[in-house]
Formats: C-alpha cells, sequence, structure tokens
C-alpha cells in the first residue's frame, strides 16, 4: 500500500465528508416527504424538559425527552417504564416479533435459554391519550380508593406507620394531571399492518424500539411476556424558532402542576419525529 | 537518503549512532582502525545524512533530543485529546443559539476545514507532532459532524455511522503516517464488524457486546490485514493490526472463560467455560510461537501477557480458597518463574532472535 498524493488524499476526504452527509441529509428529507406517518399533539406530561446537569449545563440546545409508558398493576413512569413486563405481550405474540419460544420452558434448560434471550428490534405502537390511559386512571383511581380507605382505618387505629394518605393523593393527582398519556400497546414487524390495525394517525404513532423477553412473576405465576428496552428514538430536538415558548422553563414538573407547552410532533416514513410546533400554554406567559 | 517516513529516518539516525559508538570501541581495542580519509569521507556521509534526515523528518539526533520527543509525543496526544473536547464543548456551547441550516453548515464546514488544516499543517510539519495533532481534531469533527446530524434530525441510530467514521480514521492515518488515527480506524472497524455480526445473530446493534464471540469476525479481519497489504512504507501499523487482531481475539475467549451464559454455542456454560479456558491457553501460546517464527514481537508480548492472565485466572478458580495467601502468591510467583525459564530456552533455542526489529 503506498500513501496517495496530497491533492488525491484532499479529494478523497472532501468526497467522504461530502457524501456522509449527503447520505444523511437525504435520509431525513425521505423521512420527512409526503404527509407524516402520524401527528401528535403532546404536552409537557409526555415531553419533558430536560434537567441538563453536569456537563450538559453548558447544552444550548433544547432537546425534550419522550416520556412513554405501559399499563401495569403498578405505577411505572421515566425509566420504570421500560424493564415493566407488557401485560399485552404472551409467547405467541413474541414468535410473531421473530423470537424463538418454543424452548421458554419452566425447565433448568429452557430458564437458561431464557436468560440468553436478547433483546430484537421491533416496531412500537404508541397511543396518546386512549384506552390505556383510561385503563391507567381507572386502575390508579381504583388502588387510592382502597389506599385511601387503609389510611382512614389506620388513622382511627391511631397507627404510625400506617398508609400515607397525602402520598396517596399526590400519586392519583399525578396519574390525572401529570403522568403521561402516552402508552406502548402493541408491536409489530409490519409497519402497514399495525397502521390497518391503529388508522388514528392523530392518536397513534409507530416508531422503532427493543423488546425482550421475559417472564412475569408479578402475579404469583410465571407468565412469559416480555419488557421495552427503550425507543430508537427517544428525545425531540427542539429548533431555534421554537425555543422562545420554551424560555424560562425549569425542567420540573412536579405533581399539581399543569403543562405549561403543547408540541405538535410528527413521525415520518422511518418513524423518526420531528417538531412541527410548539405552544405555549394558557396561563403561562413566554 | 533512502528513507522515506520518519520512522525509517530515525531508524537510521539511531543505526549510525549505534555504528559510531562500535567504531569507537573497535578502534580503541584496535581490532578495526580506518585511515584518516576514510574516516573524513565516513564522517561527511553520515553528517550529510543527518543534515537531510533532520530537514526532511525533525529526527532525534541524540538521545536527549529522543527523550525530549517523547515528551512531545505525550504532550501532542494531551493537547490533541483536549483540542478535540474543546471543539466539541464550543459547539454545544452555542449551537441553540443557530438555525438548523447554520447548525448543519457550521458542522460541514468544521469537518472540511479542518481535514484541509491537517494536510496542509502535514507538509510543514516535518516533526508530524502537530499534524498528530490537528489530525485527532479533524477526526473529531467529523465524528461531531455525524452524530449532531442525528441529534438535530432525531436521526435513528445506526452502526453505518462508523463505516465513514473509519474510512476518515484510516485516511489521516495512513496520509500523515499516524498510528494513533489507525487505532481510531481499527476501533469503529471493530465496532462495526461485531455489530454486523451480533444483527445477524438476532441482537440489536448496540447489544453486540453480550455476545463476545460477535467479536471473532473482527479479530480475523484485522489479524488477515497486515498478512493481505503490504505495510512496508509504514512503520508500526502492521504491528498495530496485529496487537488489536489479537486483542480482540483473547480478550473475549477470556470472558467466555468465565462467563458461558455469554456464548451462542448451545451447551452448557461450565462446558463452553472449560472450551474457551483451554482455546485461551492455546491461542496465546499459538500467539507467541507465530510471534517468535515470524519475528513480531508485539505478538509474542501479547501473547505472553494473556497467557499469564489465562494462567491465573485458573490458578486463583482453583486454589484462591483453599490455599493459605503466602501459598497461593508462592504459586503465582513460581509459575511466572517457570514462564521465564521457558521464555530463556526458547530464546535461547533462536526462536526470538529477529525479534526486536520493526514490523
Amino acid at each position: 500500500m503506498k500513501p496517495g498524493s496530497p491533492m488525491r488524499s484532499l479529494i478523497v476526504g472532501l468526497l467522504l465528508i461530502a457524501a456522509t452527509n449527503a447520505v444523511a441529509l437525504v435520509g431525513v428529507a425521505w423521512n420527512r416527504t409526503g404527509d407524516p406517518e402520524a401527528t401528535l399533539v403532546l404536552s409537557e406530561r409526555e415531553l419533558n424538559l430536560p434537567y441538563n446537569r453536569g456537563v450538559d449545563r453548558d447544552n444550548s440546545g433544547v432537546s425534550l425527552s419522550l416520556q412513554w409508558r405501559v399499563v401495569s398493576e403498578a405505577q411505572a413512569y421515566g425509566y420504570y417504564a421500560a424493564y415493566t413486563p407488557l401485560e399485552w405481550l404472551d409467547k405467541a405474540r413474541l414468535a410473531a416479533l421473530g423470537f424463538d419460544v418454543a424452548r421458554i420452558e419452566d425447565t433448568p434448560e429452557g430458564r437458561r435459554y431464557m436468560t440468553r434471550l436478547e433483546a430484537r428490534e421491533v416496531l412500537l405502537v404508541l397511543e396518546l391519550d386512549g384506552p390505556a390511559w383510561q385503563t391507567m386512571l381507572a386502575r390508579t383511581r381504583e388502588w387510592a380508593r382502597r389506599e385511601l380507605e387503609h389510611a382512614a382505618l389506620d388513622a382511627r387505629a391511631g397507627k404510625a406507620d400506617g398508609t400515607d394518605a397525602d402520598q396517596v393523593r399526590r400519586t392519583l393527582e399525578r396519574e390525572e394531571r401529570n403522568a403521561s398519556r402516552l402508552f406502548a400497546i402493541d408491536a409489530g414487524l409490519d409497519a402497514a399492518a399495525l397502521r390497518e390495525r391503529y388508522p388514528d394517525r392523530t392518536r397513534y404513532a409507530i416508531v422503532r424500539g427493543r423488546i425482550k423477553p421475559t417472564v412475569d412473576t408479578s402475579a404469583g405465576g410465571k407468565r412469559v411476556t416480555g419488557y421495552i428496552e427503550g425507543l430508537e428514538v427517544s428525545w425531540v430536538n427542539v429548533p431555534r424558532r421554537f425555543h422562545p415558548a420554551l424560555a424560562e422553563r425549569d425542567a420540573s414538573f412536579t405533581p399539581g402542576r399543569t403543562p405549561r407547552y403543547a408540541v405538535t410532533v410528527a413521525f415520518g416514513r422511518r418513524f423518526e419525529p420531528w417538531v412541527l410546533t410548539v405552544a405555549a400554554l394558557d396561563g403561562h406567559p413566554r | 537518503m533512502s528513507a522515506v517516513s520518519r520512522t525509517e529516518a530515525q531508524q537510521r539516525v539511531d543505526d549510525i549512532r549505534v555504528f559510531e559508538r562500535e567504531l569507537d570501541r573497535l578502534a580503541r581495542e584496535q581490532v578495526l582502525q580506518l585511515s584518516d580519509a576514510q574516516r573524513s569521507a565516513l564522517v561527511a556521509h553520515h553528517q550529510q545524512l543527518l543534515a537531510g534526515y533532520t530537514q526532511a523528518f525533525d529526527v532525534d539526533r541524540d538521545r536527549q533530543a529522543r527523550q525530549l520527543s517523547l515528551g512531545m509525543r505525550i504532550a501532542s496526544f494531551l493537547g490533541a485529546l483536549a483540542l478535540a473536547a474543546s471543539v466539541f464543548f464550543l459547539f454545544y456551547q452555542f449551537w441553540g443559539l443557530l438555525d438548523t441550516l447554520v447548525q448543519v453548515a457550521v458542522l460541514i464546514l468544521t469537518a472540511v476545514g479542518t481535514f484541509v488544516a491537517t494536510l496542509a499543517i502535514q507538509r510543514r510539519d516535518a516533526s508530524g507532532y502537530f499534524t498528530k495533532l490537528v489530525a485527532l481534531v479533524a477526526f473529531a469533527c467529523f465524528v461531531l459532524n455525524i452524530a449532531m446530524l442525528g441529534q438535530i434530525f432525531n436521526i435513528t441510530p445506526s452502526d453505518k455511522a462508523l463505516i465513514p467514521w473509519a474510512a476518515m480514521a484510516f485516511l489521516l492515518a495512513y496520509r500523515c503516517d499516524l498510528r494513533l488515527l489507525l487505532a481510531a480506524g481499527i476501533l469503529c472497524v471493530i465496532a462495526y464488524i461485531s455489530a454486523r455480526t451480533g444483527t445477524w445473530g438476532g441482537l440489536y446493534w448496540l447489544d453486540f457486546g453480550t455476545r463476545p464471540e460477535n467479536f471473532f469476525p473482527a479479530a480475523a479481519v484485522l489479524l488477515a490485514v497486515p498478512q493481505v497489504i503490504g505495510h512496508e512504507r509504514f512503520a508500526g501499523f502492521a504491528a498495530t493490526y496485529r496487537v488489536f487482531g489479537l486483542l480482540t481475539l483473547l480478550l473475549p475467549i477470556l470472558v467466555l472463560g468465565h462467563w458461558g451464559y455469554g456464548s451462542y454455542l448451545d451447551f452448557h456454560p461450565d462446558l463452553i467455560e472449560g472450551f474457551y479456558q483451554l482455546a485461551g491457553f492455546a491461542l496465546s501460546a499459538v500467539a507467541i510461537w507465530i510471534g517468535a517464527r515470524r519475528d513480531w514481537p508485539e505478538a509474542v508480548n501479547t501473547g505472553i501477557v494473556f497467557f499469564v492472565i489465562f494462567l491465573y485466572t485458573k490458578l486463583f478458580d482453583w486454589w484462591w480458597e483453599i490455599m493459605p495467601k503466602y501459598l497461593f502468591f508462592l504459586v503465582l510467583a513460581l509459575t511466572l518463574v517457570l514462564i521465564l525459564l521457558v521464555l530463556k530456552r526458547l530464546r535461547a533455542g533462536g526462536y526470538l532472535a529477529g525479534a526486536g526489529r520493526e514490523a
């Protein structure tokens, strides 16, 4: 191998930079051509501002963190939404997602096989403010009702370490007013089939994510299911022209606060999102 | 003046210094006496060579200069890292204040500008220190360029980005004769081939590390490169490929030797661990043997290091719990002495006779 002339190296290098940028930008343009695959109007409940701690303090850009959840018996937000066993996923659907589930059994070999199963990339359906959130809301209200009854009984019995009624109310308030209404409700490998099943493009978005099989033992049994490791794109960059609507907002979105902004997010042909509009909500000046 | 690279020129200068010292010794011992004419001709020739090399490659003409050079190499490496970090944080500090089009333009122009600057500085920098510094920054800017496009446009992360990164690193490495950039390119290649292998095995591409066997194809490629492509003009490049190839082969074997669950092989983990422990001993011994036969000191040294690690971890498994600690460490010391004796016999037998020459 011989080193080329400086001019040849210069041309090769410039072509490399140009071609790489061109491929990336053509991909972006392709994603955004035509009608968006889905367009969701998300609020601060679903798109959180970053905390920008540590080295991120110098970051002048704004990327919003996409908050998605899954229906579960426990309240699972943020990090805990991932790794929560999926109620809608079973052995047959895992097989449809490409996992070899024939050898998943409650035997030493079957359990060893389970530990060797790794996550696969799939298409996930995210539902905004739909039946999944209603289910979660109803479950939380029922849970809160029971807990508050226990709290009342504990208070009457004079228990110092009884159920904390304030904590229960905060959890309920969080579910009603702060928690994300965006739920991962289905998965598949065929986008067209998923879209046929969920035709409403303003309520259902298809995104890329990763599912890993697991055995759910929470209900006492051993149910083969899976959990979502994460989404491929879990942050949405906000272009500079939309920054004023988010200016002077701190990242904390504590229970009791109402959402301060609404963001219209489009999802394109490659299921990659981009921001269409950002609006400051009433009662919160820019 | 036949040297074409700084490394070759430096080697020639070092050879001249050794030759001068030995000639002085031979003269003092009255074994060889050059005539005045011969001596003058020799000195004039050497001075001409040294002057030429100094002008063309800024070589170290004596030991003091060489020691200073080491410090300069370290300084240029650390400086390059700091400068690359500075460029990254500079962009991070201000990119939010720019419109998307300007962000993209700045990223592309920075990548182009630092690349062109690298080639320009290389033509004027005989020492290579400043070239290394700016080349690493150029590579960092190109990585930043593509990574930030991904962030700006919310692009799905992909292992395909590793291909142009590797290409840029190799271009800079071969153009500027920089092993640091060669190592960066090799790391990109390792990550890409391993990620592809993992994907073919059904894994998500970023999870390639969960199955150490994914690294084996990359190891095979790296070990094959210096065999297939001649690197005579690039001092140390072939050795760099071999070292990374051996690390990419032996490190996963070391992991699998103690974590059978990580294997693709569908056997009991204990069996898999035993298999890889044996493979680790065998392959590190093969690396020592081939390294000695082919005059590849880096292969010999890497093989020895891994052979000792495999041996120590095995001894730890067997005896750490049951032996008094003084006895355990005594056994370790004795095994090391045993390895020294074996290597001494190998050396005496002439197996390592050629070791030390640059590949």
